[in-house]
């Protein structure tokens, strides 16, 4: 892979998993990065000599058949890990003009990867860029559909995250429904009694509703100080899913195997919201049933 | 006083009938019953006999089949059950067999529990409970617990609470069931005393002679029916 190094850095996760040496810079002309599986199957190290043999694009204008095999030599200047032993093993990087040459194709770039600030924008760019590039001959693609498989994997994962959240608050509703549902029917008794002192209804029914807020406030400041610790972790550790990956990852999707979590403000508003909302709701349920507590009966001392 | 308002209770023609599945067990049949205010009256009559039925009906906690309920002139039967449970705030009060206290509350707590339902101000309620204590002998037990009482102190707690916010009717059930008679002797003479110097109506539902004995108007209740109305000493306007 042909690469200008300094551009390569913004793009590319290989410069940023250098663990041996260093990454290309555009003065070596003459460097290779590569994976520490084909280090070690080279027996490579630092500073060693590669020769790197490959066959020549075939010009268009010359006659059918195979270009020839051309050969150039290389110092490694640095090796990298990602962890997932396809790219480790089969990837290596050398400058774009050390590319060109050894494969016959001066001047020419096969792939120009643009980087956005926000990957919303990415199908907007593209029709932008088409317009201007009308006539010149190259393809652009955002990135999904450079990469179908890949975004078709995060579609399938939003989906799953949609169905997730949806289990995972019906099952919050459920508890705050059970909790409170279990405390209004222990203490029928307690109801009972306010009831017949003169507590009203509506107030016997407000007084549900205003506990089920009040503990669900606690539980929420618990969860919050519980999800941000764990977030912090994973924010700052990662997840490390290497050994989850190893080679099945064709070498096209270069992304980082360590998943780093990132804090998002809407999320955690909207989530509180829908926990606020659910359990103000769910609290009628509960709150109609112990305003209705019947007297004489709840009065009874067990 | 307008005829109205003459009585603090009147019942006519009282009818209660519970059911469970096929069986049906007629608790009053046809009451009617007038008590005025200042009375110190008890219901006796056996275990069944409709006793805690008719003081429920009176108090609000159930309602009548049939017949009318008036306390203080108002017809309970129509009352909605926020209005019910104003009117048991702020002109009744009860004091049950088992005192039926909240045990995670103290004494003085318990006692001012309905005055903080009505709204009266923390210094307030603690003031009135707290001279309310001392004139039934619980001053010094302001911060036990129901559990660190006896039942005497448990039961006249409950009537601290049933006369701290001076309700103009309080019926009691079986307030000395649960009482050596050397406690029920006092609690009576509490109670009596509170009837005297406040002028609250007692409505007593009860098996025990002495208190059959100090009021001073016994109806006698059997299956559901009045067999006795006795005035010992008349309270009638």
């Amino acid at each position: 892979m042909g690469v200008i190094p300094k551009e390569e850095q913004a793009v590319s996760l290989i410069p940023q998993r250098i663990v041996e040496g260093s990454y290309l810079n555009d003065d070596q002309q003459s460097g290779v990065v590569i994976g520490t599986e084909l280090a070690r199957k080279l027996g490579v190290t630092i500073g060693a000599k590669v020769v790197l043999m490959t066959q020549a694009v075939q010009p268009p204008d010359a006659d059918a058949g195979e270009g020839d095999m051309q050969s150039t030599l290389l110092r490694v200047t640095g090796i990298f890990r990602t962890g997932i032993q396809a790219i480790d093993s089969h990837v290596i990087q050398v400058p774009l003009p050390e590319a060109r040459a050894v494969l016959g194709v001066p001047g020419r770039v096969t792939q120009i990867a643009v980087l956005l600030e926000q990957e919303s924008d990415s199908l907007m760019v593209a029709q932008g860029l088409r317009k201007q590039l009308a006539g010149v001959p190259v393809e652009i693609l955002p990135w999904r559909e450079s990469m179908p498989t890949l975004a078709q994997i995060f579609l399938l994962d939003d989906g799953f995250n949609y169905v997730m959240n949806g289990v995972v608050l019906a099952m919050v509703g459920l508890g705050i429904l059970n909790t409170i549902l279990m405390r209004v029917i222990e203490r029928r008794y307690e109801f009972g009694l306010c009831s017949a002192l003169g507590l009203r209804p509506a107030q016997l029914a407000t007084m549900i509703i205003g506990e089920s807020l009040a503990l669900t406030t606690i539980s929420l400041a618990f969860g919050m100080i519980l999800g941000l610790s764990a977030q912090h972790y994973f924010a700052t550790a990662g997840l490390d899913l290497r050994w989850f990956f190893h080679s099945s990852l064709p070498t096209a999707l270069v992304f980082d195997p360590i998943i780093y979590s990132r804090l998002s403000l809407t999320r955690i508003v909207s989530s509180v919201g829908i926990v606020f909302l659910m359990a103000t709701v769910i609290s009628f349920y509960p709150a109609l049933k112990a305003a209705r507590t019947e007297l004489p009966g709840a009065l009874k001392v067990l | 006083m307008t005829d109205m308002t003459r009585w603090a209770v009147e019942l006519k023609d009282v009818k209660k009938t519970y059911r469970t599945g096929p069986i049906e067990v007629a608790a009053l049949r046809k009451i009617s019953l007038r008590v005025a205010p200042g009375e110190f009256l008890a219901i006796a009559g056996p275990s069944g006999s409709g006793k805690t039925t008719l003081l429920n009906i009176i108090g609000g906690l159930d309602r009548a089949d049939s017949g009318e309920v008036l306390v203080e002139g108002k017809n309970l039967q129509l009352l909605s059950p926020a209005v019910l449970a104003r009117l048991r705030l702020q002109r009744l009060g009860f004091v049950f067999q088992a005192y039926n206290l909240l045990p995670v509350l103290t004494a003085l707590e318990n006692a001012e529990f309905t005055l903080l339902l009505q709204g009266v101000p923390a210094e307030q309620r603690k003031e009135r409970v707290q001279k309310l204590f001392a004139e039934i002998g619980l001053a010094g037990l302001e911060h036990r617990r129901p559990g660190e009482l006896s039942g005497g102190q448990q039961q006249r707690v409950a009537v601290a609470r049933a006369m701290v916010t001076e309700p103009a009717l309080i019926l009691a059930d079986e307030p000395t069931a649960n009482l050596d008679s050397v406690t029920a002797t006092a609690l009576l003479e509490v109670m009596e005393q509170l009837n005297r110097t406040h002028g609250t109506t007692f409505v007593y539902a009860t098996h025990d002679p002495q208190v059959m004995e100090r009021a001073r108007r016994l109806i006698r209740l059997h299956d559901g029916q009045i067999a006795s109305d006795v005035v010992r000493a008349s309270q009638m306007p």
